[in-house]
């Protein structure tokens, strides 16, 4: 491949995909510059892995493995033992009625305290938009498993949105 | 699709819009607030999940590309500039320090010295025998001696020069009849062997000795390397010598 069009995939990469993998890094490192730092690493290796990508339409994906792979490489050690939402979400500003910044500051609450093991096929699913077979071939699960995982992270998160809930969940086996 | 499938598959897969799917969301009131229900929270936790993003968050990652491009480029040049350097280092240095010469001196040396007495010490030499001490004494001076198989042929020993200091002019019996040799001590070929033409018909063959090198000098006709190889076999470095 030559250099123009290897800068030009690349810059085209960056341009579609940085900001979603940052929001995946997030929620998957549970801290801001530790997320930002791990998508500047993961193209970092794109760059130099990028004459391996054949297909196109299979960016994405490809750009999930490599990040997830540098964050088990390099970064999950990294990832401060506490969590404080600040660490998570910068300050914004919101024009969200008050309810629903309640609502959406528990959510994030309860994303943050969610296993990492229930959290992550449902970020590849809410935010990086895989399907259930792709998130099973990214987590080297089977299907049924990714389904188990993402119905029980569902479960979890809705409870903490019932008036007096304890946060606990309510989880049931799929059959 | 029963209700428990339908909210299985709400929690499991909520982007689910296949016409089964969609056929059951308007299956009844009960199905319609599951999906209310569902919709109402997916949009909700995609809120959530919905972070701000570093501004320019993508240009960066361009930039720092670009830079760490231009660095890798300015490394490969530097290497290249050392490396060039080096080699012409490297090949002054081999010029200057290596000690090995070269055929054309070798052949330059060899054809004056055998021009100015290779006859006539051959000639001198057929007749008398030289004595077995007086050759290994001669030997000796540059650490090597004769083996036992090679001293009753040894017709004539003497000093005499090579291009790099002094070396010893052999006479030998051989199966093709008497042959001259210069054994070179301090003589290291670049490339071994080494074959140069002589006046009368005659050829000097080189090569490279454990320590030194030796040159034979036979007729053009006679094929000098299985006498080569003979003599070299027969002229051991003197124990306690070093290389």
């Amino acid at each position: 491949m030559k250099d123009a069009e290897r800068k030009r995939r690349f810059d085209a990469l960056a341009h579609q995909y940085a900001d979603d993998l940052f929001r995946f890094g997030v929620w998957l490192c549970r801290d801001h510059a530790l997320a930002a730092d791990l998508v500047q690493e993961t193209f970092v290796r794109a760059w130099k892995a990028l004459d391996s990508l054949k297909d196109v339409d299979a960016a994405k994906s490809w750009l999930i493995t490599i990040l997830r792979r540098e964050y088990a490489r390099t970064f999950e050690r990294k990832v401060p033992p506490i969590t404080d939402i600040d660490n998570v979400v910068v300050a914004e500003e919101s024009e969200l009625a008050p309810d629903d910044r309640a609502e959406r500051d528990l959510l994030r609450e309860a994303m943050l305290e969610l296993e990492l093991k229930y959290r992550e096929p449902l970020i590849l699913q809410t935010v990086m938009g895989l399907s259930i077979a792709e998130i099973a071939t990214q987590m080297e699960l089977t299907e049924s498993a990714v389904m188990t995982r993402v119905f029980r992270a569902r479960e979890k998160l809705r409870s903490r949105l019932q008036p007096g809930s304890n946060g606990s969940g309510n989880v049931h086996e799929l059959t | 699709m029963n209700l428990l499938e339908f909210k299985r598959r709400l929690m499991t897969d909520p982007g689910d819009r296949s016409p089964e799917m969609r056929k059951a969301r308007s299956q009844g009131d009960e199905f319609a607030a599951e999906a209310a229900e569902s919709d109402h929270f997916e949009h909700a936790l995609k809120r959530s999940l919905d972070v701000p993003t570093p501004p320019g968050l993508s240009d960066r990652i361009i930039l720092r590309q670009s830079i760490e491009g231009q660095k890798r480029s300015m490394r490969w040049l530097r290497l290249g500039a050392v490396a060039a350097v080096l080699l012409i280092a490297f090949g002054v240095s081999r010029v200057i320090m290596d000690p090995s010469t070269s055929a054309a001196d070798l052949e330059r040396h060899v054809v004056w010295h055998w021009k100015q007495d290779g006859p006539q010490v051959l000639s001198a030499a057929l007749a008398e025998r030289e004595n077995v001490d007086h050759v290994q004494e001669i030997l000796s001076t540059f650490g090597v001696q004769a083996e036992p198989g090679l001293l009753p042929q040894v017709r004539l020993t003497k000093y005499c020069p090579t291009p790099d200091g002094k070396g010893v002019h052999l006479v030998l019996d051989s199966a093709v009849g008497p042959i001259t040799a210069y054994y070179m001590p301090q003589t290291h070929l670049a490339a071994s062997p080494v074959v140069m033409s002589l006046e009368g018909g005659m050829r000097a063959s080189a090569m490279n000795l454990d320590r030194g090198s030796l040159t034979v000098i036979t007729d053009e006709a006679v094929d000098p390397a299985p006498l080569m190889q003979e003599i070299a076999r027969q002229l051991a470095i003197a124990p306690g010598t070093t290389i």
